[in-house]
């Protein structure tokens, strides 16, 4: 896409977060977009493109009484909503559509009409990883750091880090689901998982939503909220089986989407105020870190343990607590993008001051997919 | 490819990484045997 064509108008998040019993996945779905509209000004008559994963979009645009000309229902997983972000900007400058809504809603917790929770036996993952035991991502997502771990004598007290630093920002913000400070000690000495994961290095599990509407740039002055332009995109997929990873270390789907985001965006490192890396696990910021390029292989866990990313630090990182303290609800990829959108609005609630550039980058199931956004509050 | 370790304790200082192993054909249904590892002959245990 041309950098800047294309910007975020509307963005909110469910009203409640955490533990919603009385609201079903398609009515956080609603809850959400109803709250992006309203952030946008708009009403679902102005709404003519719809995308969401998890639900089918026929479902959200019949509920919200939205009739479309354009739909994306693509479902990689937790960065979905990256992917909708991209092909949305592409939609609108191919003419296909004015105005994008695009929705989250997940009853994780709750599992107030929610899907099941496991794929099919016939797929790659039942036939050839389920069978011997792996039952969701505690014990499938977690198996790469054991290498990573060995190739780089990357520590467990550098792992539970992860989750100290985030904590320190989820401390800024209300709406965290944990904000009591933690230390490295408290971390190892919370429950153990799946080795070598304790508790507090697992993401929470909670119901919520979120929703952005996106149009072209150039309407966008038009909208009550500060316009975030898409300024770089990216997006790829490696293997639906994490066994099947080339490099347990590092992720083929981060290398390629933020590559891709980053070229197009025609921005060096030092140029980003701010960033999101999706954090199911302790290990994903790491290799978020390396895998986009801000650190060599190998060094992300020292980055983080150095207080680079914390707050004060040069490169703020996942600024609202993360998965691991704000929010999970399954697909957190949403959460990142809102997270995001804040920073560049200047509202967050540990806003990074002067922020000008941030990116949001998530991952799909156990490393088998990616996208990344790039975002800037500057057209350029 | 993902896989179990059979014949050594599921610890994670029993189970080391790139420690030889040899494969075991666990009995599955009538149509299949499961392939599983076990630490090969002469890997202490």
């Amino acid at each position: 896409m041309k950098p800047g064509s294309v910007a975020i108008v509307g963005a909110a998040e469910t009203t409640e977060m955490g533990v919603i019993p009385d609201l079903s996945v398609i009515q956080l779905h609603a809850d959400a977009a109803l709250n992006t509209m309203k952030d946008a000004g708009l009403g679902p008559k102005d709404i003519d493109g719809v995308a969401t994963a998890g639900e089918s979009p026929v479902a959200i645009a019949h509920y919200l009484g939205i009739t479309p000309t354009w739909l994306d229902g693509t479902a990689v997983g937790g960065c979905s909503f990256m992917l909708h972000v991209r092909h949305a900007a592409a939609a609108i400058n191919e003419g296909l559509c004015k105005t994008v809504l695009i929705t989250h809603g997940e009853s994780g917790r709750s599992r107030v009409g929610a899907a099941g929770r496991w794929g099919s036996p016939s797929s790659l993952q039942g036939q050839f990883e389920g069978p011997y035991g792996t039952s969701g991502p505690p014990s499938s997502f977690t198996i790469p750091v054991l290498r990573y771990m060995k190739e780089y004598g990357l520590t467990h007290e550098e792992l539970a880090m992860v989750a100290v630093v985030q904590r320190e920002w989820a401390a800024m913000n209300p709406r965290a689901s944990f904000r009591d400070p933690i230390t490295v000690d408290d971390v190892l000495n919370s429950r153990m998982i799946a080795y070598p994961f304790h508790l507090l290095e697992c993401c929470l599990v909670t119901d919520g939503g979120g929703a952005l509407i996106l149009t072209s740039a150039d309407r966008a002055k038009d909208f009550p909220n500060k316009p975030v332009y898409i300024i770089g995109t990216g997006e790829s997929s490696e293997t639906p089986m994490v066994s099947q990873m080339e490099d347990f270390t590092t992720s083929k789907a981060f290398r390629v989407s933020g590559k891709k985001a980053f070229d197009e965006a025609g921005i060096s490192h030092d140029d980003v105020d701010h960033l999101m890396v999706y954090d199911a696990f302790a290990h994903l910021p790491i290799y978020g870190l390396e895998d986009l390029g801000f650190c060599k292989r190998g060094e992300g866990a020292r980055f983080i343990w150095e207080g680079n990313t914390r707050p004060g630090g040069k490169l703020p990182l996942n600024t609202n607590g993360g998965g691991l303290s704000y929010m999970h609800s399954g697909m957190y990829g949403m959460y990142a993008l809102q997270e995001s959108v804040r920073q560049m609005r200047g509202i967050a609630p540990a806003q990074v001051p002067g922020a000008k550039i941030s990116i949001a980058h998530g991952v799909g199931g156990m490393f088998a997919a990616s996208g990344t956004i790039i975002m800037s509050n500057e057209r350029p | 490819m993902m896989t179990n370790m059979a014949g050594v304790e599921q610890t994670p200082e029993a189970l080391i990484l790139d420690m030889p192993v040899e494969v075991v054909f666990e009995p599955g249904n009538e149509h299949l045997d499961i392939p599983k590892f076990r630490p090969a002959a002469g890997v202490i245990r």
